[in-house]
């Protein structure tokens, strides 16, 4: 194979599909992931959209932000910032660059491991309406990039020969684990789909999982070396005394946490994934045991790949305890190829049907319209394509109140007008500062275009009952001593599944001692904003 | 590398279970069952036992009695009251021996069909489990006649296709209409399955049809022979208007009925069916893709008319746009077919596999685990621990297991409130109640209303008979019922387009207020309801509410 070849996972065997088909190819591909470039950025992509603005500016994670995520993910925002700017439709670019990438990767994996063409762009297909079928909030995401880096590796698993390749087996694990320390699941994945698939032997297996092993390393190793250079131990300390009080939430009914185990995935697996996914992904994994030939890589090797992957990524989203729709997009890529070759094979078993001639036409005719109902393609139509209609033909409006106006449409157009107001009244007035105590405090900070001096951003880290005490102390003495012109004050976000308490950012910001009487004797509360959600305190004209 | 080779056993091979085998399987099926006797009455049963319990005083349908529900649910549960006594356990033990009676009726029929006790008793298993699963609020519905009644038609469909036999599948139909009409539409189920299974002619089609309705009409005529037979036209067909009105609400905005849809049935599959027995089902419904295997045409047969069936019934609950669990309750004895020749067709696959052992036990493994989280039983499960309160603790562990519902269903505050009442009240007292629970506060209370209608937030629906709203009043001026209790969290939009409750309506109703504030003290208040009581009829000074919120 050639070096071009080599690096673009092109197949060494005769194509499916000829150079316009895989252009058509492309361009449906294409056409499914334009639409997000419309859509806004959420609570999360905000959060870490202002994050990269400020490491952009010299900051450093841990030390001058307060986020539980590990820092790669402010660091890719902040390079994604630097190279499509400061906008929402950067994000979104950066984010289509990510998914077409991975879908190349996809297809060049499925096209190797079983020359069929049709299945690499129909399990392509199958991610893309899995991925832009979650509302917008759920997308580039840390879990945006197992995707990339779990086919890689399923790449070097199954059509490597190097015995170096461990090594970056290894560091993409290692990478992955910098995203999100549950992602470094990829590494016992990485191992046991060696064992099982290609290694053949125990002692094999051990040589390769240790150098692995050190490939992660090397790459994980990075962390304590940005904490140190940066001079953020302190901050990162505070931060997993956070996530230790952050996971006993969820661990602290036993029943609770079991009955949630029940409920949240057969519900997201249902409804998001869709019932003709999950019935398409199980025959998938069905496939997988189909014999091949002994260490013949073939298209059964990748669904066990598939399912190894899906099994134990499932565990990290156990291990989370969570249960956000966007917890579930590490499983999308895997889940995508099992879906698309069950399909293939239930396309298969229907396509025979045509030879018993009306009978199975009329049960078809029964059964398709349940069908298209309960794949994701609906919710993809919703979620996406009209979301993005609506994104297109409101969010060009200038005032805030406009933007208000059509605040039902599109979930989070309050937070995001409130953000415009504050943006627009900062400029006229030529400057001042801004306090949001919110869980969509980035929403609104970008939204105003302020990057915040403050480092703590989502104020779970404040309301927490188990919030470090210095995090609490920080955010009093950073209000009572900069006394920000504007301080904006959600009173709906209740978030015990998050800080434990139920807490509004309101309550818990006048309980700050000295917060409340400063509210009352500097500031008013805005009329100009009538929203049910936020509280907008502004100071007094020439206090 | 060893190879792990399992013993492949004969795709379908016959097994047939000795008497002791069948004791045992009998046994087996009815310990199932048992948490059945142990559900205490939901607020759709209170009502059917409440107008059961008028009816046997000779109250008539429409007129004293008023329900969205056609009038034979109403009337079995006074058959069942009759008979076994005005006991919320006897209609938990009517409920026992109607699903002991459906569970015959399968096992009979998947064994003839298919010549395997295993998938027979399998079927039952799977159907009592989904039955259970549903708890306490579902079951006793017109949707528990759907397996006994429906499966009854196919085994005609499959072995009596004479005039004779769609005649009385048209009579089934009927009967199944007159629980509820919606479930009329297994009709349409019939209708697929002769053209889709059967592969009939359209000359045949024309003649079993036309059969099937004449068998249909004779019963379902009885729909329009009761209004007219006891004089109550005017009122069945306000009640017609009203149910119109009400069935279309859910449909007044097509695109978020569609969004309802798509969001509520995987909701509900994933929750009470189960990811596990959902992907068997479609195994099951793969398997009618295939053509029928020669020796077992029937099985081929019953799968599609099954898949026919469940198709159609599907469709009514979308038809009626509310997605209670109890309206899937109608699938499952379809479902349940189903998702036991899927899961056997699974294992038969699963056994004759023969692969390399660390990936097949690591799938044997994930597999597992997943049929066990994914699967129905723990639902099952969780609807059994009353039984195993009742068992343990008695009555206070059974009524502290039911104690902790919201929405009014607190066995606790219904048996603070019943049993204030039940205390106080003299012979002839009576007692009103505004709540859509208000036929288990009646039952808790041992009072039967005097009104036809129950007070909900739904006699303000705009195409409910003022008559209603009206009578409410003219009761309570005239009347002054010594007990009046109101449900303040009973707001419930998807049911009636309107979020007030009950309290909130009762009161703003000409008149009541002052009534209230007048003639009537706050005795108690519980976490959603208020009791008050006539002042003239409280010796002491009003006391300040008892039961704390």
């Amino acid at each position: 194979m050639n070096p071009f070849a080599r690096i673009f996972f092109l197949p060494d065997r005769p194509s499916e599909f000829s150079r316009p088909g895989w252009i058509i190819v492309g361009a449906a591909l294409l056409l499914v992931m334009l639409p997000s470039l419309l859509l806004p950025l959420g609570p999360d992509q905000s959060l870490f959209f202002i994050s990269g603005q400020k490491i952009l500016q010299g900051a450093v994670h841990y030390r001058d932000i307060v986020d539980v995520k590990p820092p790669l993910i402010y660091h890719v925002y902040a390079m994604a910032i630097a190279l499509f700017g400061p906008y929402d439709v950067g994000i979104r670019i950066f984010d289509l660059l990510l998914q077409g990438l991975t879908c190349w990767v996809m297809i060049g994996l499925i096209r190797r491991v079983s020359s069929r063409d049709t299945l690499a762009a129909l399990a392509a297909f199958c991610y893309l309406l899995l991925y832009y079928a979650q509302d917008f909030a759920s997308q580039a995401q840390p879990e945006s990039f197992v995707g990339l880096g779990g086919l890689l590796i399923a790449r070097m698993i199954l059509l490597g020969n190097s015995r170096h390749r461990f090594l970056g087996i290894g560091a993409i694990c290692g990478a992955l684990f910098l995203f999100k320390f549950t992602f470094g699941m990829m590494l016992p994945i990485a191992v046991l789909a060696e064992w099982m698939l290609r290694a053949g032997s125990l002692r094999n297996t051990i040589k390769s999982a240790l150098m692995m092993s050190a490939g992660f390393i090397a790459v994980a190793s990075l962390l304590p070396l940005y904490l140190t250079v940066g001079g953020a131990w302190h901050g990162f300390l505070l931060v997993n005394q956070f996530i230790s009080g952050y996971s006993r939430i969820s661990l602290a009914s036993p029943v609770q946490w079991f009955r949630n185990l029940l409920e949240h995935p057969a519900l997201h697996l249902a409804d998001n994934y869709s019932i003709l996914f999950l019935t398409a992904s199980a025959v998938g994994a069905g496939l997988s045991l189909r014999r091949s030939g002994e260490r013949e890589i073939t298209g059964e090797s990748l669904l066990r790949f598939c399912v190894i992957a899906v099994v134990l990524l499932f565990g990290t989203i156990v291990i989370e305890g969570k249960y956000a729709f966007y917890h579930f997009d590490r499983l999308y890529p895997f889940g995508a190829i099992l879906t698309a070759f069950g399909l293939a094979a239930i396309a298969r078993l229907v396509g025979k049907q045509r030879k018993n001639s009306f009978r199975g036409l009329v049960m078809m005719a029964a059964l398709l319209p349940a069908l298209l109902l309960f794949t994701p393609l609906p919710r993809y139509a919703v979620n996406c394509a009209v979301n993005a209609w609506k994104m297109w033909r409101y969010d060009g409006v200038a005032s805030a109140v406009d933007s208000r106006d059509h605040s039902e449409d599109v979930a989070g157009m309050d937070v995001r007008g409130l953000g415009v107001y504050l943006g627009v009244t900062i400029h006229e007035r030529g400057g001042g500062t801004l306090f949001v105590a919110s869980s969509t405090a980035g929403i609104i900070y970008h939204k105003a275009g302020v990057v915040p001096e403050f480092s703590i951003n989502h104020f779970a880290f404040v309301t927490a009952p188990f919030a470090p005490r210095e995090w609490k102390d920080s955010t009093r003495a950073y209000i009572l001593r900069e006394q920000p012109m504007f301080i904006v004050a959600e009173t709906t976000d209740r978030l015990p599944d998050i800080t434990g308490s139920n807490a509004s950012s309101l309550e818990t910001l006048r309980a700050l001692p000295g917060i409340d009487s400063l509210l009352r004797a500097r500031y008013d509360t805005s009329s100009s904003i009538q929203s049910t959600q936020f509280t907008l305190f502004e100071q007094r004209r020439g206090e | 590398m060893p190879r792990l080779t399992l013993p492949v056993t004969e795709p379908g091979t016959p097994l047939r279970l000795t008497r002791a085998g069948w004791i045992v399987a009998g046994i087996g099926i009815a310990l199932l069952l048992l948490p059945l006797l142990y559900f205490p009455i939901g607020p759709d049963q209170g009502a059917f036992f409440i107008s059961a319990q008028r009816i046997l005083r000779g109250a008539v349908y429409y007129h004293d009695v008023i329900d969205v529900k056609p009038p034979a649910i109403h009337y079995l549960y006074a058959g069942v009251i009759a008979l076994f006594g005005p006991r919320e356990g006897s209609i938990a033990l009517f409920d026992f021996l109607l699903q002991c009676a459906t569970c015959w009726l399968m096992i009979a029929l998947v064994r003839k069909v298919s010549g395997d006790d295993r998938l027979a008793i399998l079927y039952a298993a799977l159907y009592v489990i989904l039955y259970v699963g549903m708890n306490f609020q579902n079951i006793a519905q017109p949707e528990s006649f759907t397996g006994l009644i429906s499966l009854a038609m196919v085994r005609l469909l499959l072995y009596r296709r004479t005039p004779i036999g769609y005649l009385l599948i048209g009579a089934l139909g009927g009967l199944l209409f007159l629980l509820k009409f919606t479930l009329g539409i297994v009709l349409a189920g019939v209708l697929l399955a002769e053209i889709a299974v059967f592969g009939t002619s359209w000359r045949s089609l024309l003649r079993s049809l036309s059969v099937c309705a004449v068998g249909f009409l004779a019963v379902a005529s009885l729909a329009v022979l009761y209004p007219v037979a006891f004089h109550v036209w005017p009122e069945f067909m306000a009640m017609r208007r009203f149910t119109a009105e009400y069935a279309r609400l859910q449909w007044a905005h097509p695109a978020a009925m569609l969004k309802t849809i798509m969001k509520q049935i995987p909701e509900r599959a994933s929750e009470n069916y189960s990811i596990l027995l959902l992907l068997a089902t479609a195994v099951g419904v793969g398997t009618v893709l295939r053509p029928p295997r020669p020796d077992r045409p029937k099985m081929w047969q019953l799968t599609g008319i099954c898949v026919s069936m469940m198709l159609m019934l599907l469709l009514s609950v979308c038809i009626e746009g509310r997605f209670y669990l109890y309206h899937f309750g109608r699938i499952y004895p379809f479902g349940a077919i189903l998702s036991a020749i899927g899961l056997a067709a699974l294992v038969r696959k699963a056994r004759a596999i023969s692969l390399r052992p660390p990936y097949a036990l690591f799938l044997a493994l994930a597999t597992l685990a997943g049929a066990i989280l994914y699967g129905p039983f723990f639902h099952y499960l969780w609807w059994s621990v009353p039984m195993a309160a009742r068992i343990t603790s008695g009555e206070a562990g059974f009524d502290r297991y039911y104690g902790r519902l919201p929405d009014g269903l607190s066995r606790t505050e219904l048996k603070t409130i019943g049993g204030y009442v039940r205390e106080h009240a003299a012979p002839g007292d009576r007692l009103f109640v505004a709540g859509n629970v208000a036929g288990m506060v009646y039952y808790h209370a041992g009072q039967l209303p005097d009104l036809p209608i129950l007070f909900s937030p739904s006699v303000a629906m705009g195409s409910a008979p003022l008559g209603w709203r009206n009578m409410t009043v003219d009761y309570i001026a005239a009347k002054r019922p010594r007990f009046i209790v109101t449900q303040r969290d009973d707001g419930r939009e998807d049911q009636t387009g309107l979020t007030i409750s009950s309290d909130g309506l009762f009161r703003s109703l000409p008149g009541i207020s002052d009534i209230l504030r007048e003639h009537y003290v706050l005795r108690a208040t519980t976490t959603v309801f208020d009791l008050y009581e006539r002042s003239s009829d409280i010796a002491a000074p009003p006391a300040q509410p008892e039961i704390s919120r």
